[in-house]
């Protein structure tokens, strides 16, 4: 390609010691056509207003630090491409759903607390010290739950859930999945634990089943299937305490 | 622990009733509202099928269990359209659905008795 | 660290934001139909056993202009909430493994769409032997 084109970039903008509301600023990029979003911003940044912020890190769809609304699609900047949205504009926002910090960075707080509540670690039966040597597995045990496992964190399935944003306690589908995916595991014994949280409003009876979690992921993490394969096995794990206390299920 | 829900409750009814309407429902509004054949929709014709305690079961059934699918999904839908959670609401979708239940229910005992 | 003020953004009027919601909405809309479809049929079972008269104002229901402009409507409602309810269905059953082989979410899909198939010839051949 010749001299670089013109993309029109229109960024959200927000600072909240000096702003009320967000507001939209456009920039005009001459972008290659190698280059991502993520770049595109990174040119504003150096040459056109220091003061715009985001987060990434690793430019390469491993860290998940980057995601962000792309014409009303969450998506990783960093493997978005301007070339495909030229010559419509590009409007980049922070991530759906999120409270904004500061122009395209969101406070994922909310986020990390809800993560913990589902113990996202391996929890074996008897307690092992290295000296027990390696946990064994076969490779179609580690099938089980690999898919879930290649979750990054980014965020983007929280940005296209409604559910998450119409309701503050729901616990969202990455952590769903990754609360499956220990499950899963077959060196992992905590479900009764993690079943508590799953299996209440906030857990996977939260899930209507919009599906589009599953659609923007990176990742192909599927929390859409691995939140609605939970619900026969929530709705069995109730069924169980009542028949053995008839006391529980009040509204 | 923190409080259970009843929701997985409702969530087997909702699914069983999605099932069986996926499952017969085209099918069945096929026959009744074309009707498929001509005359099906006789007095005498439908006695006949309704004679059937099958037959008279299977309505029976999906009666009751489409009205929680449908209880089950509008009240996801009104909280989803920005309706306010208020503890009426599960209670008039959810008992209307009963009501018919039993309704439907009470009928169909009378075909199989019959 | 001091607590920074953050906006939130409201979720008034969210199922704009993408047709992916709308469509969700319009899957969630058939139950309303389905639910008076039900309220239909349970008025026809309970005329039918009251008598040819009863069953008369039911069948006159059914068959006017709206009756069947309602039916159409029941067709459509139905076949859209199939359609998505055999799509979706792979993603609540639990991946089941034989031995080294694996039955993917495409041949549960496939399978509940063969079952839909039969499950419909079966009620519509029934229907016209009925006749006989
Ligand atoms: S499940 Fe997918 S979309 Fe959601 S946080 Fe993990 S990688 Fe991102
Ligand atoms: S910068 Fe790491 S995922 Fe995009």
């Amino acid at each position: 390609m010749s001299d670089p084109r013109i993309i029109v970039m229109e960024c959200l903008r927000y600072h909240p010691e000096r702003d009320t509301e967000p507001y939209h600023q456009r920039f005009e990029v001459p972008f290659t056509p190698e280059m991502s979003v993520l770049e595109g911003l990174q040119y504003i940044k150096d040459h056109l207003d220091g003061s715009l912020t985001f987060r990434w890190s690793c430019r390469m769809a491993v860290c998940g630090n980057c995601g962000c609304m792309v014409n009303g699609e969450p998506v990783l900047s960093c493997q978005t491409f301007l070339r495909d949205y030229h010559p419509e504009c590009v409007r980049v926002e922070p991530l759906d759903h999120f409270p904004i910090q500061r122009d395209l960075a969101v406070d994922p707080a909310d986020f990390l607390d809800k993560l913990q509540q589902v113990a996202p670690y391996l929890i074996p039966a008897q307690d092992r010290i290295p000296e027990d040597g390696p946990y064994r597995q076969t490779p179609e045990q580690m099938q089980d739950y690999l898919d879930t496992s290649a979750c990054i964190n980014c965020l983007l399935c929280y940005a296209a859930c409604p559910q998450y944003g119409l309701k503050a306690d729901f616990l969202g589908p990455a952590v769903l999945a990754l609360a499956h995916r220990y499950n899963a595991d077959s060196r992992d014994a905590g479900r009764a634990r993690r079943m508590e949280v799953m299996n209440g409003d906030a857990g996977v009876w939260g899930c209507t089943l919009v599906g589009r979690c599953s659609e923007v992921c990176p990742k192909g993490v599927d929390p859409a299937g691995a939140i609605n394969r939970n619900k026969p096995a929530a709705a069995l794990d109730t069924l169980r305490r009542l028949l053995q206390s008839g006391r529980t299920c009040t509204p | 622990m923190r409080p259970r829900s009843p929701e997985p409750l409702f969530w087997t009814l909702f699914g069983a009733g999605g099932m069986l309407a996926a499952l017969v429902g085209p099918a069945l509004v096929l026959i009744l509202g074309l009707p498929f054949p001509p005359g099906a929709l006789e007095y005498a014709t439908l006695r006949g099928a309704m004679g059937h305690p099958l037959v008279a079961l299977g309505l029976g059934v999906s009666v009751g269990l489409w009205l929680f699918h449908a209880a089950h999904r509008i009240l996801h839908t009104l909280y989803d359209l920005g309706v306010p959670h208020a503890p009426w609401l599960p209670r008039v979708c959810y008992g209307g659905a009963t009501a018919g239940t039993l309704a439907a229910l009470g009928v169909t005992l009378a075909w199989v008795l019959q | 660290m001091t607590a920074l003020r953050t906006h939130t953004r409201s979720m008034k009027g969210w199922w704009r934001r993408h047709p992916a919601y709308r469509q969700y909405l319009l899957r969630e809309a058939t139950s309303v139909v389905i639910g008076l479809y039900a309220l239909c049929l349970l008025w026809g079972m309970t005329a039918l056993l009251l008598g040819p008269g009863a069953h008369d104002v039911w069948r006159a229901c059914v068959q006017s202009l709206p009756g069947r402009a309602f039916h159409l409507l029941a067709l459509a409602a139905f076949s859209w909430h199939a359609w998505t309810w055999f799509r979706l269905l792979p993603l609540t059953v639990a991946p089941l493994r034989l031995g080294r082989y694996r039955i993917t979410q495409t041949l549960v899909h496939r399978a509940a769409l063969g079952a839909w198939a039969l499950a419909s010839a079966a009620l519509l051949v029934a229907a016209a032997g009925g006749l006989r």
